[in-house]
């Protein structure tokens, strides 16, 4: 296995690893930029990033991952831009290092949480065809009738989920308006997040799909207050044509950073299994 | 700062120089130890900060991955606490190279604490000055802490369990690794170094070992509290800590 420590960008501010296909096999001809979830730093969620890129190098396929600014070892986030805007300028930079340094014709984003959104964004803006696919793990979802029957409906015939219901929609309301910090009130790992309005995900989504940009959308269990139920997905979407460029998947055991090593080692199976899809490559899982 | 990969092989790991950014009269070569496992994570962005903080004051510093940890090679399940030590040591090798110095001081967080404690055993004309950031001195201390929060956490109860490792926050643990951390225990510290900061919460105050009468250790509470064992928190980044401006004021000449 090749890796080697990169730093690009300008004044060289970005720093990152690019993992090399194995070149025993025929190399793909897109690469993989790995995306930061978040603060965390370019290894990602429980090592995910790096585990990922070594595992599809010996399917052929290279990557990138790499911390933009403000993020692990690239420099500080110092510029006047708002740091969305410092973020796609970042990304953009990063896939014209990973396809020059590579040699591929176009590359995979994949990005969880506020990496799934900028994964979206420059699949809308790129312009150019650098991009082939994006794998969006727990990126903008949005309340369906389906979801709010998923949330109230089990509680309707069970007296404790009754009681708990007014618990957390009374008393919990009213205690967390008393109370500056709310940490003790939310449930485990509950992110809150604000996204666009649905209608213009739904436009840029079809745009994307239009450009025959391949999608795999994850949502997590980890999600709650936003996601609650397998065919949530093609409920908020229904509008689009996906031309079977779409593929979803829901992990309900998982929580929002794929803690658990079985639901990871699932999530790992599944992308690269996609991955290697995009590929034409045969494998077996 | 440099980002480099070092060593060889399979055991390559990956690490960042600080040079010094000013003239300092006296300059310092620290190693900074991180945390291991679901903790090294939490912790990457702060010990970036205290490296940066500590290279400003003009001093050559040094951070590195563990083996099975973030950029180095390896997995986690194959981790060993001799190989964490031989990384340390490798560790001094390359900052002493960048340095020019012919010893160190060592920064350690939470396990990165037990591993300078055990590595320096070995080392001990190497070293000058140790600071221990909410040390673990107790190994069991360690694995019952792991094991309350990983009950705690409703995601993980089905944690796979079997014959070759333990699952414990999104790591497996190798029965092995686990012996090796059950036996650890710094019960006396005789410190052989010119002096030995601690700096914790109440947590892990309470187990400190007992030092002897010649050791010039201090012993601070931190004013800020970084709950390493709240089940709300365990994946949460740590942004900030009031103990690196009392980590870079120790180094600063």
């Amino acid at each position: 296995m090749k890796e080697r420590v990169v730093t690009f960008g300008n004044h060289s501010q970005l720093t990152g690893i690019v993992t090399f296909a194995n070149i025993q096999l025929n190399p793909s001809r897109f690469s993989v930029l790995l995306l930061n979830p978040g603060l965390l730093h370019r290894v990602g969620f429980n090592r995910f990033n790096t585990d990922l890129a070594r595992k599809v190098q010996s399917k052929g396929i290279s990557s990138l991952r790499f911390d933009m600014l403000g993020i692990g070892d690239s420099a500080s986030y110092n510029t006047s831009l708002p740091y969305d805007s410092q973020a796609m300028i970042d990304i953009d930079c990063a896939i014209d290092y990973l396809l020059n340094t590579t040699s591929s014709n176009n590359c995979v984003l994949i990005g969880l949480c506020s990496g799934a959104d900028y994964s979206h964004h420059m699949a809308v803006n790129d312009n150019r065809n650098r991009i082939s696919g994006a794998v969006l793990l727990d990126g903008f979802a949005y309340h369906t009738l389906g979801y709010y029957l998923h949330d109230y409906f089990p509680g309707i015939l069970n007296p404790f989920k009754i009681l708990r219901f007014l618990y957390k929609k009374i008393i919990l309301k009213r205690l967390s308006s008393m109370r500056q910090s709310t940490s003790i009130l939310q449930p485990e790992n509950t992110y809150t997040r604000t996204f666009p309005p649905k209608n213009i995900v739904i436009n840029e989504m079809q745009t994307i799909i239009n450009k025959g940009i391949k999608l795999l959308y994850i949502f997590s269990g980890g999600i709650p207050l936003y996601y609650n139920y397998e065919n949530q997905f093609k409920d908020m979407f229904k509008s689009v044509d996906f031309k079977n460029n779409v593929t979803f998947r829901y992990f309900k055991e998982a929580n929002h950073t794929y803690t658990s090593i079985t639901q990871r080692n699932y999530l790992m199976q599944i992308i690269e299994t996609w991955l290697v899809s995009l590929n034409n490559i045969s494998v077996n899982i | 700062m440099i980002p480099f990969f070092f060593g060889s092989g399979d055991y390559q790991l990956f690490g960042v120089y600080h040079q010094p950014e000013i003239n300092a009269p006296k300059s310092h070569s620290i190693l900074i130890c991180s945390p291991i496992a679901h903790e090294y994570l939490r912790a990457y962005r702060i010990l970036r900060k205290l490296a940066e903080q500590l290279a400003k004051n003009g001093n050559h510093v040094f951070r590195f991955d563990w083996y099975g940890h973030g950029d180095s090679r390896g997995s986690f399940d194959e981790c060993r606490l001799s190989i964490w030590i031989q990384n340390l040591i490798s560790a001094i090798d390359e900052l002493t190279e960048y340095s020019g110095h012919n010893s160190v001081s060592i920064v350690g967080l939470r396990f990165g604490t037990t591993l300078s404690l055990l590595a320096s055993e070995n080392i001990i004309n190497k070293i000058d000055h140790i600071v221990l950031w909410d040390p673990l001195f107790k190994g069991t201390k360690w694995i019952e802490d792991l094991t309350n929060l990983h009950s705690a956490s409703s995601y993980l109860k089905s944690g796979k369990e079997n014959s070759d490792y333990i699952e414990r926050i999104g790591f497996a643990y190798s029965k092995d690794l686990i012996n090796d951390i059950k036996d650890i225990d710094i019960f006396y510290f005789d410190s052989k170094y010119e002096s030995v900061n601690i700096f914790s919460d109440n947590d892990t105050g309470s187990n400190q070992p007992v030092f002897s009468a010649h050791n010039p250790a201090s012993f601070s509470l931190s004013d800020t509290h970084i709950f390493w064992n709240d089940p709300k928190s365990f994946d949460r980044i740590i942004m900030f800590s009031q103990v690196i401006k009392s980590i870079s004021d120790i180094f600063k000449d």
